[in-house]
Parts: structure tokens; sequence; C-alpha cells
């Protein structure tokens, strides 16, 4: 057991502030490429936990948030590659592949299987950066948007549902679309 | 013929959901050759178009819940408690 005081010295990381710092920052980071935000607040506790036991190798060359940034993306994309392998498996049971395809999974030579995943992960990260992108509009835009671009509702109809006139649609729906346009290249572009 | 780069965005928005009659459409691109921030609105708006299309079969569900934006409080209080015991 260390001190307050040594604490503090562990190469420039202080713990115990981690989560009054950066637990929102992350799980805000986190919740709009896992949607879940159970799964979101066990990765926060595992990159936490797992910062701890390596915080010796920290060289203090990026900053503390920086670096719980580093491994809490590392922990969503080995959540997302745990998902996908046990889909796999579910699909192909180890007992009917062949032998040598077994051996060569066990091993861990498959580039093919993580590559798949890969395209998988971002494709699944780009939808729930959307998703959250959608659900930051406001009010009548986020109405609108969703009644037309989703679920592909004539503009008279919208007109009708909400007493609002066409022109008023297509205002609220330009604005709706800049915000999300915005948004997304923050979400998709963003390294901290 | 000649449009305002504000007319030319709302038939571009219209034309994300094929809304527009193919005269607008004429009066757009002809717009474009000569506007190079309508064109960027319009490429971003098709990619945007595009990924919306793309992922039309999950955001009705994805989209029905609100979502949460932080962690919660019992949650983090566990944390905290775990990380001053660990270290």
């Amino acid at each position: 057991m260390l001190t307050l005081e040594e604490q503090k010295s562990i190469n420039g990381l202080e713990p115990n502030f981690w989560v009054k710092r950066y637990a929102d920052f992350l799980f805000n980071y986190g919740i709009s490429r896992v949607s879940d935000p159970i799964i979101v607040e066990d990765l926060v506790q595992e990159t936490f936990l797992s910062a701890i036991k390596s915080a010796k190798n920290f060289k203090g060359q990026s900053t503390e948030k920086t670096w719980l940034t580093a491994i809490f993306k590392r922990k969503i994309v080995d959540h997302y590659r745990k998902i996908n392998s046990r889909k796999a498996q579910l699909e192909t049971p180890m007992n009917k592949l062949s032998e040598e395809r077994r051996a060569m999974i066990e091993g861990g030579g498959v580039t093919e299987a993580f590559e798949m995943g890969d395209a998988d992960i971002e494709r699944q990260e780009l939808a729930s950066a959307l998703q959250s992108c959608i659900m930051d509009l406001k009010g009548n835009q986020l109405k609108v948007f969703q009644m037309k671009t989703i679920y592909q509702m004539e503009t008279e109809e919208i007109c009708n549902e909400l007493g609002i006139s066409a022109s008023n649609v297509w205002v609220l729906l330009h604005r709706a679309r800049v915000q999300l346009k915005n948004c997304m290249n923050e979400k998709w572009y963003y390294e901290d | 013929m000649r449009i305002k780069c504000e007319e030319a965005n709302l038939i571009c928005d219209k034309s994300q959901y094929k809304d527009c009659t193919s005269w607008q459409r004429l009066k757009l691109e002809l717009h474009l050759l000569f506007c190079k921030s309508c064109r960027k609105y319009s490429k971003d708006n098709a990619k945007l178009t595009k990924l919306i299309q793309k992922n039309l079969d999950e955001l009705p569900k994805r989209c029905q819940h609100q979502e949460q934006l932080f962690m919660s409080e019992e949650r983090k209080e566990e944390l905290e408690k775990e990380l001053v015991k660990k270290c």
C-alpha cells in the first residue's frame, strides 16, 4: 500500500483523481461507440484498473488524459473482438472445422478473421457515432429529422403531425443536417 | 435560371429525399458549375445521405431510447473506492 504522497508521484499519474477527472469524459467518448451504457461503464472501470497496473510503464510522453484515452480505445476494440469471436464460434462450431483450420485458429494465426473484425468494428463505431449525433438534435429538429429520414414520412404528413408549414420542415431539416455533418466530423475524426 | 446559394442548398436538401422536380435539379446543377461552396455542401450532403442509407436498418431501433450521457454516480463512487484500494 502506498501513501497518498507516493501515489501522486507514480510517474506523475494521480489515480485517486481519475474518476473525478476522466470518468465522464471517457464514458461520453465510449457511448458513441458502444451503445450499451452498462458495457461502457465496465470498460471505463477496466481501463482505470489496468492503467493502475501499468502505471510504472507510463513515460510521461503524453498527458494522463491522452494515455488513459488510448487504453480506453484499446478496451473498446477488445470488446468488439470478443463479441465477434463469440459470434464466429456460434456460427462455426470448432468440432466442424478441419484439423488444420482449428490448429491455425488456436495457434492465433488468423489474420483473416481479425481483418473482418476490424471492418465490423469500424461499421459499428460509425453507426454508434451517427446514432449519438442524431440523439444530440433537439426538439422539432430531432422530430422532423427522424420522421423524414428514418421513418421516411411525406413532408405533408409531417406538417400535419407537427402543425408547421412545409418551408418550416425544410428549414428544420437543413439545420439538423448541418449539425449532423459537423457532429460526425468531430466524432469520426476525433483524436485526443 | 440563376439561383442564389440559399435556394441551391434547399434544392440540394430536397433532392436528398427525392423531393425536387427535374427543373429544380437542373437549376441546381447549373449553380454548382459556378459555386464552389455549394459544391462542397452538395458533396457533404450526399455523403451524409449515403451513411444514413447504410444504417437505415439499425437506426430506428437505435434512436428509440434516449441516451445516457454520463457515468452513473453510484458506479463512479464504487470505482473511486476501488481505485483508492488498489493504489
